[in-house]
């Protein structure tokens, strides 16, 4: 019976305190009983392989012990769908963007491309991945523990939900928004191609915005049109979102031409040394890169948007698209 | 894929038919041993890991009153349905009736 004393050590090894010596004699009684029958059956002592046949068909003993335990959770299931959005949107605007500039440097600066750069830039984001994981699961731990969740779902109201999404329904105050962000970014190309000038530096634009003054231009003015009509007709129809998808696609092909030209920013110091100068322009130049590239992405997701508009399908739905793209 | 689909559900449809079955079973005083062989006997088998747990949460519950007592040189835990545990099983099997006739309907 050494097999089943052994079993029974390992079972009541996971059970709590004073249960523990409870429990395992009523399930000793219970495999002894059918060890007995057993042994009836066939009229001699079970051997140890039948024995062991027997404690099988009971189960490994953290299985059997756990039955007796009271469920327990981290995270439980009412908490667990909120905790797996924060940790989506703490990867898409935390990580991605980290990675995004990060690979901006990569790619913009030669200086970045090293072997000892690039480990100890992996070696930070995963710090950091881990650190932000560790700490949401323990905010959410903590909040499961206080069943925080639990009183947070009893407040709800019906009146509190959110309206309905309506793909084609342009957010009034997004609208206006964009109409006097885009009007000012109008008027200040028009008037000046300026940069702030320091007393012991000095910023211009790269000769490539020369070139492309009108296709800004056109391309500005088109979009403070389009918000000035979208603030007062907020919904999209075929011929706006058409509209929209050539200024999308006049958009990518500016900021195709922008980023293979080099520099976007020339940076010119009094009295600095070349290194100097160097390094400022890369500061300024890597960041102006990053965000040329991001209203790419955004320009080619709200393109896709658009297109789908433009032939009488709804547009994706995704809740990171819809972010990404400011519909 | 389907067969684990269909155990899972069975599962699911049995759960609540043990407990009454163990509640009936329990009018007379009976260890787990012998329970869960009067069960069997009459075609509803349960296994060790369901019983145990379901008495335990039944007795916590006040639905069953336990007692060790020595029987054939062994000690035992007999169960028997608690005075409210009776009021429940009435009440249960009302119910179980009640789901069966409209099911039949159903079906």
């Amino acid at each position: 019976m050494d097999l089943l004393n052994r079993y029974l050590q390992a079972v009541r090894f996971w059970l709590p305190d004073p249960e523990n010596q409870d429990i395992t004699a009523e399930l000793e009684e219970d495999i002894r009983s059918q060890i007995e029958a057993n042994e009836a059956e066939r009229g001699r002592p079970l051997n140890q392989v039948e024995i062991e046949t027997i404690l099988k068909i009971w189960g490994p003993p953290l299985l059997v012990a756990q039955r007796f335990l009271p469920q327990r959770y981290l995270i439980g299931p009412t908490l667990f769908p909120v905790y797996a959005l924060v940790l989506k949107l703490s990867l898409l605007f935390w990580v991605g963007p980290w990675l995004l500039i990060w690979l901006a440097f990569v790619v913009f600066d030669p200086s970045y491309r090293d072997g000892n750069t690039v480990f100890r830039a992996i070696q930070s984001l995963w710090v950091a991945v881990v650190a932000g994981f560790a700490i949401i699961t323990l905010g959410f731990a903590l909040l499961q523990r206080h069943q925080a969740s639990t009183r947070f779902l009893e407040k709800w109201n019906p009146r509190k939900l959110p309206a309905v999404i309506d793909p084609n329904r342009i957010p009034r105050c997004s609208a206006i928004s964009e109409l006097v962000w885009d009007g000012i970014l109008t008027f200040w190309w028009m008037d000046a191609l300026r940069l702030p000038v320091s007393h012991s530096a000095t910023f211009s634009l790269a000769p490539v915005w020369h070139s492309l003054y009108w296709p800004i231009l056109v391309m500005l003015a088109s979009t403070t049109a389009l918000a000035a009509v979208n603030s007062i007709q907020p919904w999209w129809t075929r011929p706006r979102a058409g509209f929209r998808l050539a200024i999308d696609i006049l958009g990518l092909a500016i900021i195709a031409i922008l980023l293979s030209a080099g520099p976007l920013v020339i940076v010119s110091i009094s009295n600095a040394s070349t290194e100097k100068v160097h390094n400022l322009s890369t500061w300024i130049n890597v960041p102006v890169q990053i965000t040329a590239l991001i209203i790419a992405v955004s320009f080619a997701l709200r393109g896709i948007q658009d297109a789908r508009r433009l032939y009488g399908m709804p547009p994706f739905m995704h809740r990171v698209l819809r972010v990404l793209t400011g519909d | 894929m389907n067969a684990d689909l269909f155990e899972n559900l069975r599962l699911e449809l049995r759960r609540g038919c043990l407990i009454l079955a163990v509640l009936a079973q329990l009018r007379t005083e009976q260890y787990g041993y012998v329970l869960r062989k009067a069960l069997a006997e009459r075609g509803l088998t349960i296994d060790e890991n369901t019983l145990y747990p379901l008495l335990r949460r039944l007795e916590i519950q006040g639905l069953l009153v336990s007692q060790w007592r020595e029987e054939e040189k062994r000690n035992k835990r007999f169960y028997r349905l608690s005075g409210e545990g009776e009021v429940i099983l009435g009440q249960l099997a009302a119910e179980w009736r009640s789901i069966n006739g409209s099911l039949n309907g159903i079906l």
